[in-house]
């Protein structure tokens, strides 16, 4: 019985990809728990000002 | 499942101009952050960010979804198949994660646009540097997924190397 030749295993590309792929993950969700602990709610790409006008209510007050 | 070469060539048609479309039309989008951010004229600063929620709806969404479901069309009835090469992993997870992006963050568009419908809003609330940030990062995604495409690198998946073996040991005339 002939033995199947074993997986070479994945390419160096693949590896440092994948590796900064995670990278940049891991820094993108601290910056964005840092920035907003909701995580990535549209509402934090508004401005405080911003914000006060979309949500004020109609009658103003 | 093999698609004839037929509807091979017409997936990949719809692929590639969907895929070029919707890079060209974040390139569009990153100009229209850029106006938005740095025109003087009170009247075009509101107008780029009004503009951006229905050209997002219209032209960005569209041309996304066409992509992601030719691209896996594509993968599915070729012999690259889903799970045999890296690199069309790496396509696909791309795209999937900037189409799910991009349908979130309509949501943002819609606010921006009521923001910038607002005429108490000042021009420093209208302003936002979040659609240009999220322009060129889905630039520098897709710019990734067409380098891909095009140099296809090597690399075997194990799912990839076990069919190959199979398919090279399979004796000649067997079963397909």
């Amino acid at each position: 019985m002939m033995d199947e030749p074993e997986y070479p295993g994945a390419p160096r590309w693949v590896k440092v990809a994948a590796g900064t792929a995670v990278v940049l993950i891991l820094i993108l969700l601290v910056l964005l728990l840092l920035k907003s602990p909701g995580g990535h709610a549209p509402g934090r790409h508004l401005s405080l000002t911003a914000a006060a006008v979309t949500f004020a209510p109609l009658g103003g007050g | 499942m093999r698609f004839p070469s037929g509807v091979r060539k017409l997936v990949l048609t719809v692929h590639v101009i969907t895929t070029v479309g919707w890079l060209g039309a974040v390139i569009v989008f990153l100009a229209l952050a850029g106006i938005g951010l740095s025109a003087a004229d009170p009247a075009t600063v509101r107008g780029a960010y009004l503009v951006m929620e229905p050209a997002a709806r219209l032209v960005l969404v569209p041309l996304a979804l066409l992509s992601a479901l030719s691209g896996l069309l594509q993968s599915l009835g070729t012999h690259w198949g889903l799970f045999r090469h890296y690199w069309v992993i790496f396509k696909v997870v791309i795209t999937m994660v900037a189409t799910g992006l991009l349908l979130i963050y309509m949501e943002t568009f819609a606010r921006m646009a009521a923001v910038a419908a607002e005429p108490e809003a000042t021009l420093e609330a209208v302003r936002s540097a979040s659609p240009a940030l999220h322009a060129f990062l889905a630039l520098v995604g897709l710019g990734i997924a067409t380098v891909l495409a095009i140099y296809k690198p090597r690399g075997l998946t194990r799912y990839g190397w076990r069919t190959r073996q199979d398919r090279d040991l399979r004796p000649p005339g067997g079963e397909p």
